[in-house]
């Protein structure tokens, strides 16, 4: 059965170079009518000519082939490289189609990929993450996955689950020969040492999550305590207006800037006052609901002015609400009233504003040595598998051992999820559907 | 001419199974002995079930079987083996008068309605269109079939070794097959060369049991179901044990240890290791058990466990007579191994079909397993699935979920064997669920469903579902006050509970909980049963989730005509296991050595497009 698919691997719109890839058995045979010449070209060979529609001549460009196991989805693959409008790469496509290739569905090549055994599943979402990757320690963080390094340690944790059960079937096989205790005690022992490491890499999840989603930064504040000088000051340019008159910012200003290779997403919220603008209002509302979910909270007091009874109010609703906040004194160019602001700045001079770029990427939390975890789907997988593993450290205290392999055998399934190898349809449905075609 | 319903080839263990299965649901079948004299004989230990060969006994017969019924008859000691283990373990043996065993079995044989014993030696089976037509005995004789039961044993071009003697022929010098195993090649059977072997049997006049242990076995146990006076015989075995001098004889002369010199070729158990390869492979293992087991009241030899061997027989002397009790020992009959010819069982579909021949059926040692249990189990099952193809009904498929048969025989079906293969606890992955004292509940509906488990029998077991499940509710319903909670514990509660709360503690058994609420009468089988079900109920909730997860799997079905080597992502290896193998669910396939993860998820997605099931 025949079924090769084809899309366009490149963004949508303009760009120097757009990539048409074709996989399937029989791309190769299938490019003879899309590229000239083409007449039995080496694999990972690139090769200069004519791309071709209705066998004319449409575009120069550049064609490569790789054979059957040795390309991204495993299978025969053809890539067409032509300019890269969206209308000369739609007509390349096009050609493809005709040619008897189908359009690819969101993520078709990387499930392909995993079908082929070219990548286990988390290699497979570390493609969606790389593609997703919005700085240089998400890149890192995918690039880790996609060694395989996540999968490595999967399987080495369920290597040591593997010998536990072995050595409890040992001990059930032939009661005479193995001493039970003996078996026990080491059953201990090595789920001891590996709730430990399973727990650590739990732990590395919130620095992982942060390294992939990056940190989100709340600015809050009463008018005029300079939250948008902050803003501005933090990504080097004029971002956000800056004017003397209350209430000037009266919605939410989003920007991304990355400090230290982390993203960092800066919220600028409008000042907490009692208006009676409508507009305003709604921003302010705005404001409190995006600090419940920031990572941290910026709250500024503007120590040019006497403490003030508001500020302490803020500061209650932000404690009463559990939010992870600082207080931080801004104007420090122009003196300090008696506000007790945990660190202090001038947005205007730039005096400080390390000390806030650091305090931010302390919301990263510690990095971790080796893999880190950064996808929810992963940390579910790992928590359920950590509870198995601590059932069975109970069991394996005062129960027949049979009960302790039971929690294990629930354990090394949960692991086999990140990877793959404990198969189920839906798991590998949704990872795909997240991609977007032409990956 | 006769044209019988099913023919049986071979009467041991798997044999008589299957006879008796295909005439007891009304089969006109012939069983064809090499040796008349020969019937349900026992070549190696006197021993029937132990560690989860205890359960298949039990199994086999709570489908209708016999094995369990003459062991009790003929036992001389019952035990059960790890009972201070968890339940999954607990395995009933019964050491059998084995001369007893083989009488008795014998005349059940000679005595079924429908069932012709004849002595012949098969050397040819003769397919037609595809169907097994005719069995062709060495003497000539054709007998006309519809179906068909190879269980052959080890028979088939036997030899047995000792030392430098070798000779061909079955074991303890019985005529073994010749021409079969050439007729099955002729058929495209694959075939393979395995080796077993036997301990020496020593004269019980000659041992000094005063320097060993004696081993005896409990009261009121029993494998059948049926089996209303439980075995009173409770005669001892003994235990001694190897030592570094035994050691050093058998390292000394392993070169004349045919499996060391070259002369064995075939693949010996892991399992049931002669005393040779567990010295050479445990080396650090300063002494091995050994049991001392009465061959049975006719005689005074007594069975060496522990000490199978291949040794040329002076050095089985020089070696026993180092032994703690064994000094003055006199061997009757030297040990020896023997190599026989088997299929590879990845011939086989789960109901123990041939695959490819109609009507041919295969059960027992031919099939690459070892042990009695394990050929009685398969033989019950080909025997059903004959008699269930010449009735026209749908077969017998356990699954691993149900019973260790049905992780013996997928097992062997679906994985294959490269050494004879035994049932092993560990082998049964929900064996929480599969414990020897449910087999009845979890079995006997089916065997009465395949017409060979009695009305009598299903009755009892229903009757005793029914008192567990009252038992269980009344556990549930009967509220215990603080101060009766506390005359049944030993640490006191600060509260009252449920009795189902009060006996869920390990400490806590149902007849003490009895004395002081009032509980239904149960007798020990189902206070056995109740309370393992719900001491461990959480654990079997656990497994039970496993179970639904295989089940689901089990439920793909898979076609049995595609090519898998046409569907695309199937990596080579695996495309290749599946077109030999041919599992017929997504579940078998799973468990094929050689098809991967990525396979199966392959196949899911190509059955969702593909397969029958939308």
């Amino acid at each position: 059965m025949k079924d090769i698919i084809a899309a366009i691997a490149t963004p949508r719109g303009k760009g120097g170079v757009a990539i048409v890839r074709i996989s399937g058995e029989g791309s190769l045979e299938l490019a003879k009518g899309l590229f000239s010449p083409w007449e039995e070209p080496k694999p990972r060979y690139m090769y200069y000519g004519s791309l071709l529609c209705d066998g004319k001549g449409i575009d120069k460009g550049l064609a490569v082939y790789f054979e059957q196991g040795r390309s991204f989805t495993g299978e025969q693959t053809v890539e067409l490289h032509c300019h890269g409008g969206e209308r000369v790469s739609a007509l390349v496509l096009e050609a493809a189609i005709k040619a008897g290739a189908r359009p690819a569905e969101a993520g078709e090549f990387t499930k392909r990929a995993f079908l082929n055994g070219m990548i286990d599943l988390s290699g497979a979402e570390a493609v969606g993450d790389m593609i997703d990757a919005q700085s240089r320690a998400a890149v890192l963080l995918a690039g880790q996955s996609l060694s395989g390094g996540l999968g490595d340690m999967i399987r080495s944790f369920q290597s040591d689950i593997t010998d536990i059960l072995a050595s409890i079937e040992a001990s059930i096989d032939y009661p005479d020969e193995v001493s039970e205790q003996y078996t026990r005690a080491s059953i201990i022992n090595t789920l001891k040492q590996m709730e430990l490491r399973l727990s650590e890499l739990i732990d590395s999840y919130q620095y992982g999550r942060v390294r992939k989603e990056g940190i989100t930064v709340c600015i809050m504040g009463r008018p005029n305590a300079g939250k948008s000088s902050l803003l501005n000051r933090l990504c080097g340019r004029e971002s956000a207006i800056v004017t003397d008159i209350e209430g000037t910012t009266r919605d939410l200003l989003h920007e991304t800037v990355e400090i230290n290779g982390v993203a960092v997403h800066l919220y600028d919220t409008a000042g907490l006052r009692q208006s009676g603008d409508m507009i305003e209002q709604m921003g302010i509302e705005r404001a409190r609901k995006q600090a419940q979910s920031a990572d941290i909270v910026l709250y500024l007091i503007d120590g040019s002015n006497p403490p003030s009874v508001e500020d302490e109010r803020e500061l209650g609703w932000l404690r009463d609400s559990g939010i992870n906040h600082c207080v931080v004194t801004n104007k420090s160019d122009i003196g300090n009233m008696g506000a007790q602001g945990e660190i202090s700045i001038s947005a205007l001079t730039g005096d400080g504003i390390d000390d806030i770029r650091a305090l931010i990427l302390k919301c990263a939390g510690e990095a971790t040595e080796g893999i880190t975890i950064a996808s929810l789907r992963h940390i579910h997988a790992l928590e359920r598998a950590r509870a198995s593993l601590r059932d069975a450290l109970c069991a394996a205290e005062v129960m027949p051992l049979d009960c302790v392999s039971i929690d294990l055998h629930n354990g090394w399934e949960a692991l086999g999820e990140i990877t793959g190898q404990t198969v189920n349809e839906d798991i590998i449905d949704r990872i795909f559907a997240k991609f977007c075609v032409g990956k | 001419m006769r044209i019988y319903d099913c023919i049986v080839i071979g009467a041991g263990h798997a044999g008589c199974e299957a006879a008796l299965a295909c005439a007891r649901t009304g089969l006109d079948t012939l069983m064809l002995a090499i040796s008349a004299d020969s019937i349900a004989f026992m070549p190696c230990n006197p021993s029937i079930g132990g560690t989860s060969k205890g359960h298949l006994v039990r199994e086999v017969d709570a489908l209708g079987g016999q094995m369990g019924i003459t062991a009790d008859s003929t036992a001389m000691q019952m035990k059960m083996l790890n009972t201070s283990k968890g339940p999954a373990v607990h395995s009933l043996r019964a050491q059998s008068d084995k001369l007893a065993y083989q009488n008795m079995m014998r005349s059940i044989v000679e005595g079924c309605d429908g069932l012709t014993v004849r002595q012949g030696e098969a050397v040819d089976i003769e397919v037609e269109d595809g169907r097994v037509r005719a069995v062709i005995t060495a003497m000539g004789d054709r007998y006309e079939c519809r179906t068909a039961v190879l269980a052959t044993g080890v028979y088939m071009d036997a030899r047995i070794i000792t030392g430098e003697y070798s000779r061909n022929c079955g074991p303890n010098g019985l005529l073994r097959s010749e021409g079969l195993a050439d007729s099955l090649r002729r058929l495209g059977l694959p075939l393979q060369r395995f080796k077993t072997g036997t301990p020496a049997r020593l004269d019980g006049r000659s041992i000094d049991y005063g320097k060993m242990e004696p081993q005896y076995g409990a009261e009121r146990l029993a494998f059948s179901f049926m089996t209303k006076e439980a075995p009173v015989r409770n005669v001892p075995c003994y235990l001694t044990y190897t030592n570094k001098e035994t050691h050093r004889i058998i390292l000394e002369n392993l070169h004349r240890a045919p499996m060391y010199s070259g002369s064995i070729k075939g693949t010996g158990a892991r399992y049931c290791p002669s005393i040779e390869d567990k010295v050479v492979r445990f080396a650090d293992k300063e002494r091995h058990q050994l049991f001392l087991e009465p061959e049975g009241d006719y005689t005074n030899e007594m069975y060496l466990q522990g000490l199978s061997t291949s040794l040329p027989s002076d050095v089985q002397e020089r070696m026993i007579h180092t032994i703690e009790g064994l000094e003055n020992a006199r061997i009757v009959r030297p040990g020896y191994a023997i190599e026989y010819e088997c299929l590879d069982p990845l011939c086989l579909d789960a109901t123990l079909a041939v695959k490819g021949i109609n009507g041919l059926f295969s059960a027992g040692q031919i099939n690459g397993s070892s042990g009695y249990e394990e050929a009685a189990a398969q033989g019950l099952v080909a025997g059903l699935n004959a008699s269930a193809l010449v009735r026209g009904i749908e077969p017998l498929v356990l699954s691993r979920s149900q019973s260790y048969i049905g992780v013996l025989i997928d097992d062997l079906v679906t994985k294959g064997t490269k050494e004879p293969y035994r049932m092993m606890t560990s082998r049964a992955e929900f064996r929480l669920s599969l414990r020897q004292d449910n087999a009845d509940l979890r079995l006997t509906e089916m065997g009465y469903r395949m017409g060979l488990a009695s009305k009598e029998r299903l009755d009892a077991t229903i009757a005793r579902k029914e008192r567990i499940a009252a038992a269980a509710k009344a556990l549930e319903s009967c509220h215990l006050s603080m101060s009766q909670v506390n005359t049944v514990l030993t640490e006191p509660a600060d509260r009252g509970m449920t009795a189902k709360e009060l006996l869920k503690r390990s400490d806590v058994q149902y007849t003490s909980i009895a004395a002081v609420a009032q509980l239904p009468e149960l007798d020990e089988q189902d206070v056995l049963t109740l309370e393992t079900d719900i001491k461990y109920e959480g654990y079997l909730q656990k497994q039970q989730s496993l179970i639904n997860e295989m089940v689901r799997l089990e439920a793909k079905k898979l076609p049995q005509e595609v090519d898998y080597t046409l569907i695309k992502g199937l990596r080579i290896e695996g495309a290749q296991k599946l077109n030999a193998i041919r599992p017929v669910s997504l579940g078998q396939a799973s468990r094929i050595s050689g098809v991967s993860p990525a396979d199966i998820a392959v196949l899911m997605v190509w059955l969702e497009k593909n397969g029958e099931n939308k």
